[in-house]
């Protein structure tokens, strides 16, 4: 298999925009690359809405095995914004080394920005998504419950898989 | 097993050989779309008894489990509306393709008070596990009846090159009705000109 110097996941819906954050709780959002790449820096796209936003972001990659997301490894960051703008934010604090195999993995995005509402990220989702629950297997989906800590296991009959707020496909850009 | 290089889900990957990784022995995906959704045209009305055939590269393993696409219902529905969708899967052989698995069958659209758009999946009628490669996707609309436009599905497209596609197959449609997936059938049979080739719908697979 080769290794990538970069990954970037694609938008299953149309057309991407700029969705709001599932603050305060999990959204899940797969990513399949194709060969293998060091798991070092993410760049996520974001529309900070108001001045002088300051977010705290705590990604986790998530294998899935049956219908149960374990927790493998995470990255997180923080990200401030002076003017309301479009901006990268970039996170590099791993919790552990790891080269990431091909296949298909989730990344489980928990934000916490500090009671700011209306932070997006650029994401596929909107208007064509079906009104019901997605019927394939497990593509994505959000945690119902507030937390403020990646869970190291969930199941994915635990999560909202039905209509324009539940799958918000982020773009995520991964480094070596 | 060779790589080849990814479908339209990553469009900016350039993979560099320049290291050992450790990666499983089959490596799987868990989902795979012929196109991402933001190149999408919109819903529209798929023509009956024929079908439309277009190349995807699957880039990994993948378990061919669950066929989903996207249904328009333009109006309410008062009395519920069945339909006879057929998905199939294709492998083509110097200028044959031939018929590797299926899914479909009836499905029924229950009534609504209002317009809706939803996810339909059809089950597949043998177990495989996809090997990663070029592959082909038909899927049809085998329902009795004339064009229902009130059913639509989300498609790719709507430019209408005015010369046949050149280069070796990617897309198609037939010209002749059937009520079923064909076991086999000759590229040589299928339109490849305008936007009858290329108006092709979009598909999920999933595991």
């Amino acid at each position: 298999m080769p290794q990538l110097n970069f990954a970037l996941n694609g938008f299953v819906f149309t057309p991407p925009t700029f969705a709001t954050v599932n603050n305060g709780s999990l959204s899940f959002i797969p990513f399949s690359p194709t060969g293998s790449i060091s798991f070092l820096t993410m760049n996520v796209p974001h529309l900070l809405t108001n001045s002088n936003m300051t977010f705290t972001m705590s990604f986790g990659l998530y294998s899935l095995t049956d219908s149960s997301l374990s927790l493998i490894n995470s990255i997180s960051g923080t990200h401030s914004g002076a003017v309301a703008s479009k901006r990268y934010a970039s996170l590099t604090a791993t919790s552990a080394a790891q080269n990431i195999s091909p296949g298909t993995w989730f990344f489980g995005l928990l934000y916490s920005t500090g009671g700011v509402s209306n932070l997006r990220v650029y994401g596929g989702l909107a208007s064509a998504i079906g009104a019901n629950a997605f019927p394939g297997g497990f593509i994505g989906g959000a945690m119902t419950d507030s937390t403020s800590a990646l869970p190291s296991l969930i199941a994915t009959s635990d999560l909202n898989i039905t209509g324009t707020g539940s799958i918000i496909e982020a773009q995520i850009i991964l480094s070596a | 097993m060779s790589i080849l290089t990814p479908n339209v889900f990553f469009w900016g990957e350039q993979p560099y050989p320049t290291g050992a990784a450790t990666t499983a022995a089959n490596p799987q995906l868990q989902f795979f779309e012929n196109f991402p959704g933001h190149l999408g045209n919109g819903f529209g009305g798929a023509s009956l008894n024929t079908l439309s055939i277009h190349a995807v590269n699957i880039p990994l393993s993948l378990s061919f489990n669950k066929v989903v696409y996207l249904l328009l219902r333009t109006a309410a529905v008062t009395a519920s509306i069945t339909r006879n969708v057929r998905f199939g899967l294709y492998s083509l052989n110097a200028g044959t393709l031939s018929l590797a698995n299926s899914a479909g069958g009836e499905i029924t659209i229950e009534t609504a008070a209002a317009a809706f758009t939803s996810w339909i999946s059809l089950n597949t009628s043998a177990t495989q596990n996809i090997t990663p490669g070029t592959w082909y996707f038909a899927l049809m609309d085998a329902s009795s009846g004339g064009v229902n436009w009130a059913l639509q599905m989300f498609f790719n497209s709507s430019i209408n090159p005015g010369n046949a596609i050149p280069g070796g197959f990617l897309m198609g449609r037939m010209t002749a009705t059937t009520g079923a997936m064909p076991a086999s059938m000759a590229t040589s049979d299928l339109d490849i000109t305008g936007s009858d080739a290329i108006r092709q719908p979009y598909i999920i697979i999933t595991a």
